[in-house]
């Protein structure tokens, strides 16, 4: 059950870290590039 | 909270303390025990989060890959390949992207591992004794650690161990 948990969570990082990724990329592509 | 580590040197002691905690007022969800592959601890609270090197791995990713990004855009504004025009904001997305894969790398590897933060209690995990974690409230680290000690002498206070930051 806690296992499970952890594996969410690692997982939760890894999607939260790609949208992050690419919602910054794209504000950097519209008003810096 | 701050996580306090102790050492105890069979299952029998280590279900003894689990529930000196329990009794303490603390709830499972606070509690971990981590032992040596084939010892059975099912009946006992896992080491969750603990138990892998998954945050301190993306830590490390994030920090290496975003400052190599970085480098690599200045580089590349410093020598613009021919026929490129380079400028401040593929720096920026070439750090942004070199941190995220680097995280990501990093994290997904760091998973496979057991923590590098519980090196220090390796050794002893190691040679079959058992780590219990204790989330504990700042104010009562004291009174736990001494009802603990009070309990059996076989068991080792090794202090309180640094909380993992979720963003370095």
């Amino acid at each position: 059950m806690r296992k499970d948990g952890a594996a969410l969570r690692n997982l939760a990082i890894l999607g939260a870290t790609i949208t992050v990724m690419v919602i910054v990329s794209v504000l950097i592509v519209r008003y810096v590039i | 909270m701050k996580t306090l580590c102790f050492l105890s040197p069979d299952i029998g002691h280590t279900r003894q303390v689990v529930e000196e905690l329990k009794n303490l007022g603390i709830t499972e969800k606070h509690i971990f025990v981590l032992a040596k592959y084939g010892v059975d601890i099912d009946d006992l609270p896992d080491a969750g989060p603990d138990s892998d090197d998954f945050l301190p791995g993306y830590k490390r990713g994030l920090e290496l890959g975003g400052t190599a990004g970085v480098l690599a855009g200045l580089t590349a504004l410093a020598f613009p390949p021919a026929g490129i025009v380079v400028g401040g904001g593929l720096v920026l997305l070439l750090g942004l992207w070199a941190a995220g894969i680097g995280g990501i790398m990093a994290g997904i590897a760091g998973a496979s591992y057991s923590n590098s933060r519980l090196e220090a209690f390796e050794v002893a995990i190691e040679a079959g004794q058992i780590l219990v974690m204790a989330d504990v409230p700042k104010n009562e680290l004291d009174k736990v650690e001494l009802a603990i000690k009070r309990l059996d002498p076989h068991i080792k206070a090794k202090g309180v161990k640094p909380q993992t930051m979720l963003i370095p």
